[in-house]
């Protein structure tokens, strides 16, 4: 679906975002990008989507090159920035202006996504609310049935129960041909939908693991007092104690926290990656 | 090659019709301030003796005030932050995406801006036999100034759809201002030729031969080619070179 390999790309020519980046994407997942401000997540989106160019290295979405803009590439990606422009116009006129150019797309998803986000098709895009105008988007970018659905913090500027509403949304729409790639800040907004699990840091795959493989490796456990064994690889003061993070030796499986997990692998990636590849080898 | 990748005439047309659904508005807001300004010229100047002429001197000034402000804007969308994500991930290809842009700026334009200058026409007359019991002419957009003047335009608008393209913001004022250097350094640059290879024969600014075989060859024929050339360019070379130019720097442009 996406193959990445030795990608170079920088804004500046002697600074490098990305080098040697590989990345392998295969379809029928929620793919939840997370990094740091400034970690290259929304750059890597943009490469994904043929808005920036590779300087060096392959990218291969869909098995079309990105940079290309092919229109048959183009009519199976849909992508929503974090900062995006709706133009002073009615939902049905929007329809009427780029439903035609998506060979797949479902006006009945399209009401049925809206009704649920408590939208209606007379109202004039302009008159929203920048939630609502997101809400809009996320509604077409999924009722165009396309094959990449790019969404940069898609919960952003959304209500708590658009968020829910988004999360299903999402999850019932995800079929064995589509990919989606969610990039986030706001992990919890999107706990329990994304997996894989990736994550960038200073322009580098640090981290792109399963949650199944994530709950197989690591454990967290609550405990009242502050950790200090040396097998501690991570831990957190949380309201009622300490969540702390280990190798996951018992072999029960634990939910774990987004954030929490994000924060150890950011603090301890090499401990983290070790024990990642010693499971994969078993 | 499959040429569907590149042009296809369903995804073509639905393009044009996005185009004019989005900009409509803004047109029919131009098109009444034109009209109103024009009206209101007629009808202050029904006594002037340059009343006859008034087509052959304000369309070709819609033409060209309008249609190089219009290709100016032609791919704004392309630089703003927000637009030009819809913009570039429009499944269209580049191709289409610059005819797109160009039909609507030159033929689109003129076509349109003749049209309505006729209908402007008619009005304007009827008022000026209702007010003035005068006749006024009906605009012929067949008419020889005109169909040259539209020629012009159909070259030189190829410049400020490139600059459309290239510059980010303030394409118009960045483009008339380049044109206004260029045109003074290459006046300068001619000028510096000539005063070096005929230093003898300047005169208070001017190039003075009491005879042209003074120059040491047909300089009427020389410069009759010189000028044949810069028509040939400006004719048949200077459109398609800055056509090409927009496309290739279309097809590069990254958000």
């Amino acid at each position: 679906m996406i193959e990445i390999k030795k990608l170079s790309f920088g804004y500046r020519k002697k600074e490098k975002l990305f080098t040697n980046l590989n990345l392998h994407l295969p379809p029928g997942n929620i793919f939840g990008l997370l990094g740091k401000n400034g970690a290259g997540k929304t750059t890597l989106l943009k490469i994904i989507s043929g808005l920036l160019f590779p300087q060096g290295g392959d990218c291969e979405a869909l098995g079309y090159k990105p940079q290309c803009r092919s229109p048959h590439f183009l009519e199976e990606i849909y992508f929503i920035p974090e900062e995006f422009f709706i133009p002073a116009i009615t939902i049905s006129e929007y329809e009427n202006i780029y439903v035609p150019f998506y060979p797949r797309f479902s006006s009945e998803q399209l009401s049925g996504s809206l009704r649920d986000f408590d939208l209606t098709m007379k109202e004039k895009l302009s008159s929203f609310s920048y939630g609502q105008k997101k809400k809009f988007l996320l509604a077409f970018g999924i009722a165009t049935n396309c094959k990449l659905l790019i969404l940069d913090e898609p919960s952003n500027g959304l209500d708590i129960p658009s968020k829910s509403q988004l999360r299903k949304l999402l999850a019932s729409s995800i079929t064995d041909d589509r990919t989606f790639i969610v990039s986030t800040h706001q992990v919890r907004d999107m706990e329990n939908l994304i997996d894989p699990i990736i994550i960038l840091d200073n322009g580098k795959i640090i981290f792109n693991y399963s949650v199944y493989e994530v709950s197989k490796c690591l454990s967290v456990q609550l405990q009242q007092d502050a950790p200090d064994s040396d097998k501690v690889l991570f831990s957190e003061k949380t309201l009622g104690g300490y969540a702390v993070i280990t190798e996951n030796i018992s072999g029960t499986d634990s939910q774990i926290d987004l954030e929490i997990l994000f924060n150890a692998v950011i603090k301890n990636r090499e401990k983290i990656s070790s024990i990642f590849r010693k499971w994969a080898a078993a | 090659m499959n040429v569907e990748n590149y042009f296809n005439i369903r995804r073509f047309a639905l393009l044009i019709k996005n185009d004019i659904l989005k900009q409509y508005r803004t047109f029919l807001t131009a098109i009444g301030a034109v009209t109103g300004i024009l009206l209101a010229i007629i009808l202050l100047s029904h006594k002037s003796s340059g009343f006859w002429n008034f087509h052959l001197v304000f369309y070709p000034l819609v033409l060209f005030i309008g249609g190089f402000i219009l290709s100016s804007f032609a791919f704004a969308e392309l630089h703003h932050p927000q637009k030009s994500y819809v913009y570039l991930t429009l499944p269209c290809s580049i191709l289409e995406k610059f005819v797109c842009k160009f039909l609507l700026t030159s033929i689109g334009y003129i076509i349109i801006s003749a049209v309505l200058f006729y209908l402007f026409s008619i009005i304007a007359a009827g008022l000026n036999m209702l007010l003035f019991k005068q006749t006024f002419p009906l605009f012929n957009p067949f008419d020889d100034i005109i169909l040259q003047n539209i020629r012009i335009y159909l070259v030189t608008q190829s410049i400020f759809l490139f600059a459309a393209v290239h510059f980010k913001k303030n394409n118009l004022i960045k483009m008339i201002l380049s044109l206004f250097l260029l045109s003074i350094v290459c006046g300068a640059f001619a000028t510096l030729v000539l005063r070096l290879s005929y230093w003898d024969y300047w005169n208070n600014g001017f190039l003075i031969f009491s005879n042209s075989s003074e120059l040491g060859f047909h300089a009427e024929s020389f410069f009759r080619k010189l000028s044949e050339i810069f028509e040939f360019l400006f004719w048949w070379i200077m459109a398609p070179y800055f056509w090409i130019l927009s496309f290739l720097r279309l097809k590069e442009t990254e958000v």
